[in-house]
């Protein structure tokens, strides 16, 4: 088979195989980017309430549960210092004051789409994936090496406008690096 | 043909997912099967166990919310926490995981205050204060 044209095959097949991993990555890298100006990866919700009297004891954190209308399984409660406890559902993670009643409710859950795309891309579960994820490297750096060699020549080629191009791409990560450090 | 190579790709990409399917949530290594030391112990005497590796299990009170690169743990003897530490993106904690119990292996270590949230600082910022936390290379989460 002609060189170039096992090229354009493989480009083009390989090219398709990673537009769902290329979007994925793409998406969560520009999510994780800003992540001092937000959370990516969680929705969190906090809200003060004051919940009145409460008793101080082994009923504690059901009379809590009730009056938030928490109706998910208790997981476990903590008492920290001074009065605060702390009480852990399914749902929501309490911090009350059980002398003031004044109580601070969180609930965070993951950001729908964001949320798994940013698993994969920071590759959270390790293991096989890693492997997978090294793979979706390599295709990739050929689909970059193997796009400037597409042209059969002229002007779009890589020997004319194609190198010109080229060397900007290369050119701009490499300034910013020598000004920066 | 065809069908073989289907069924095998179904197969393959079936075995990467199961690794999730096991009943408690592995981060890192697999903690040994040491008897745990609860956190009361370990902060009553840290330099016992200073620089060896132990053993912890409590409740996870709190998790880091940005990079889930640090948990609080806590007993139901005291209000004192044991932080767990681990290095940004090595370990990611869920934050889901808050309210569960947890079995860490690690190492103690004594290190300046961090500023993560959650960790309250007291005193004037060049004062930091020393923090006991365990630098930990795995965790069980049922």
């Amino acid at each position: 088979m002609n060189p170039r044209k096992l090229l354009r095959a493989l480009h083009r097949d390989l090219g398709f195989f990673a537009v769902g991993l290329t979007v994925i990555y793409s998406l969560s890298g520009i999510a994780v980017n800003h992540i001092h100006q937000w959370n990516p990866s969680y929705v969190i919700e906090r809200e003060n309430v004051n919940l009145g009297p409460l008793a101080d004891g082994p009923g504690a954190a059901a009379e809590v549960l009730q009056k938030i209308g928490d109706t998910s399984n208790l997981r476990s409660t903590f008492r920290a210092e001074g009065n605060i406890l702390k009480i852990f559902t399914e749902r929501t993670v309490a911090s009350v004051d059980l002398s003031t009643g004044e109580a601070q409710l969180e609930r965070s859950k993951p950001r729908a789409l964001i949320f798994p795309m940013n698993y994969l891309h920071l590759n959270h579960p390790k293991g096989a994936w890693t492997w997978v994820a090294d793979l979706f490297g390599v295709v990739l750096i050929f689909l970059a090496i193997s796009g400037m060699f597409l042209s059969k020549g002229g002007w779009l080629g890589v020997s004319r406008r194609g190198w010109i191009l080229t060397a900007l791409g290369t050119l701009l990560p490499l300034a910013y690096l020598f000004i920066k450090l | 043909m065809r069908g073989r190579i289907f069924a095998a790709l179904m197969l393959f990409t079936f075995s990467l997912a199961l690794p999730g399917l096991a009943l408690a949530e592995v981060f890192g290594a697999k903690p040994g099967n040491q008897k745990p030391l609860t956190v009361t112990e370990v902060l009553a005497a840290p330099s016992k166990f200073a620089g060896k590796p132990i053993v912890v299990e409590g409740i996870i009170i709190d998790v880091c919310s940005t990079r889930g690169c640090w948990m609080e743990l806590g007993d139901g003897k005291s209000s004192k926490t044991l932080r767990i530490k681990v290095d940004d993106g090595v370990i990611v904690f869920p934050m889901s995981a808050r309210g569960k119990m947890a079995k860490v292996e690690g190492k103690l270590e004594e290190s300046s205050g961090e500023h993560h949230e959650g960790y309250e600082h007291k005193g004037s910022r060049k004062a930091e204060p020393r923090l006991i936390q365990l630098r930990a290379t795995g965790a069980e989460i049922p």
